[in-house]
């Protein structure tokens, strides 16, 4: 049985001032231990969604709940729901507050009160998974858009968080960069975090995630496991996305052909042409 | 420039040596300085500059433009301090006028007091600038906050300071954006072109720097932030003997040329 960490049950929002509803009656559960890829255009709802989840925002109409509670207003609950769920903002500037990288590192560790002692020994850890030690004492400003990223990370992953959330983090970021940042997430998703990444990149989201979410207009459109949400072409088409590559590829293979490859669906070119290599 | 002077306090030579101390160094020579005669405020500004120079390395020119950039704005006080005026009938009397113009009814003319005040001025000026770029120089930023911090200033203070820190270069990063875009569209033609663009950059800045404010206060909320602004740092600082004992016979010695001269 699949248990879920994080459930919307018909969350309404509407920003001050707008008139469209930015959330429209969203119902959504995130499955616990899965890489969760959420995709949707532009002003779909996915920012307001994950401010949702980390309790930042309430619910002008329907709940959130975490591991099957509804999150209540009361302030230990919040602050122990932002201990579960962390954000990373698609713009590493607007969450990378104190001066170096290990300053910052520890500024969600002091929120928590914690001794001065634990969060050095957390901070160093951390440092050290993300093979960021030398930059301990490196003012913020001096670092790379990359570099920035994978310290807004680091500065979210310190607190362990059980639920992970990413706010198009790929965006902006050289091949090599996303692979690095791709390698960190592998880490911890081995670790037994679960993570929802919010995208545009289908290729990527077919390749990397085991479960998907579409969202179109404050509302769940498609959730599913990848082959099946990406067999739904008719809502995909409505939402102008276009198929993974390799799924085109996979199709316009004939059938006799497909028989001889191995089962199940390649998730990307270059394993579909890995198969076809060992025809 | 900030760019610059950042970049070199977090690369300096004495950038391991405990910012406490450094400071305490640079506050004792200061008080030195500012209670002591020209010869010993030259010869302090000498050896701070060797240590800034020479220990610290930070380039020559960079402490040179530097210090001539802070003395222009005691240049431009000079006048008022070398030149007096006086009407024709009885001026000058009693002192040794150097120089004098006369203007219709009135004289301009520099004494010989001017002048020794403003060279005391100009050393006790030089000398303290030095200690002030020792520090400026050599203590990064985030370092003087912790000392701020730990000598008990206020932390709504360090916290205010920490955060403008932190987003006076993401605001200068923006500008810079800015007014690349409007030059690639043919922006700052001509002074008045100028004027207006540079109008139209301080609107969009303060634009971006409300939206800025509301993505930060989200991005804190993100984090936990409560009531109250902590961070923990990790850097190691070692202690250099040889410094240590330089400074301190420096000192020594400059307190006691100076109580020479005065006694």
């Amino acid at each position: 049985m699949t248990t879920h960490v994080l459930e919307f049950a018909d969350v309404h929002y509407t920003y001050p001032g707008a008139r469209q509803p930015a959330l429209n009656g969203v119902t959504l559960a995130v499955p616990a231990g899965r890489r969760c890829a959420l995709l949707g255009r532009n002003g779909c709802g996915k920012s307001t969604l994950f401010l949702h989840a980390n309790g930042i925002f309430r619910p002008q109409k329907g709940q959130v709940l975490w591991k099957g509670v509804p999150i209540s207003a009361r302030r230990a609950e919040l602050q122990a729901l932002k201990r579960n769920v962390g954000l990373v903002f698609q713009d590493p500037e607007q969450q990378l507050i104190a001066a170096t990288v290990a300053e910052d590192l520890s500024y969600g560790l002091c929120n928590l009160h914690l001794p001065e002692e634990e969060i050095k020994e957390k901070v160093r850890r951390t440092l050290e998974a993300f093979g960021m030690s030398e930059w301990a004492d490196t003012p913020v400003h001096h670092l790379s858009l990359g570099q920035k990223r994978r310290v807004a990370l680091a500065g979210v992953m310190v607190m362990e968080p059980e639920l992970l959330l990413l706010d198009e983090p790929t965006s902006y970021l050289d091949p090599w960069q996303t692979e690095a940042f791709v390698r960190e997430l592998e880490r911890i998703h081995a670790a037994g975090t679960t993570i929802v990444m919010a995208t545009h990149d289908l290729d990527f989201a077919f390749a990397w995630a085991d479960w998907v979410f579409v969202m179109d207009a404050g509302r769940l459109v498609l959730a599913g496991e990848p082959e099946r949400v990406f067999a739904r072409r008719d809502i995909l088409a409505d939402l102008r996305m276009k198929p993974p590559a390799v799924l085109e590829l996979w199709e316009a293979i004939p059938g006799h052909v497909k028989e001889r490859l191995r089962r199940g669906l390649p998730r990307t070119p270059g394993e579909l042409a890995e198969r076809l290599r060992s025809l | 420039m900030i760019g610059q002077l950042d970049a070199l306090a977090y690369a300096n030579r004495l950038r391991r040596l405990s910012p406490g101390r450094k400071l305490l160094f640079a506050l004792a020579l200061m008080l030195i300085v500012l209670a002591s005669h020209p010869p010993v405020q030259l010869a302090a500004f000498v050896w701070i500059s060797v240590w800034i120079v020479g220990y610290a390395r930070i380039p020559c020119r960079v402490y040179l433009v530097g210090l001539v950039l802070a003395l222009s704005f005691l240049a431009a006080g000079m006048p008022a301090l070398l030149v007096e005026v006086a009407p024709v009938t009885g001026w000058g009397s009693g002192a040794n006028v150097l120089a004098a113009w006369q203007w219709g009814g009135w004289v301009a003319y520099v004494t010989t007091d001017g002048v020794a005040r403003a060279a005391t001025l100009l050393c006790r000026s030089l000398a303290a600038l030095s200690c002030f770029y020792f520090v400026l120089f050599t203590v990064p930023f985030a370092e003087l906050l912790q000392v701020l911090r730990r000598i008990g200033l206020p932390a709504v203070l360090t916290d205010l300071v920490m955060i403008m820190y932190r987003f006076v270069f993401v605001f200068l990063e923006t500008a810079a954006w800015l007014r690349t875009a409007q030059i690639a569209r043919g922006g700052y033609q001509g002074v008045r072109a100028a004027l207006r663009d540079t109008g139209r950059l301080v609107t969009r800045l303060f634009g971006r720097a409300m939206l800025r404010y509301r993505q930060v206060y989200l991005g804190m909320m993100a984090r936990g932030f409560t009531e109250d602004f902590r961070v923990v740092g990790l850097s190691a600082h070692v202690r250099s003997k040889r410094h240590e004992r330089e400074a301190l016979a420096g000192c020594v010695l400059l307190a006691a040329w100076e109580w020479w001269i005065g006694g």
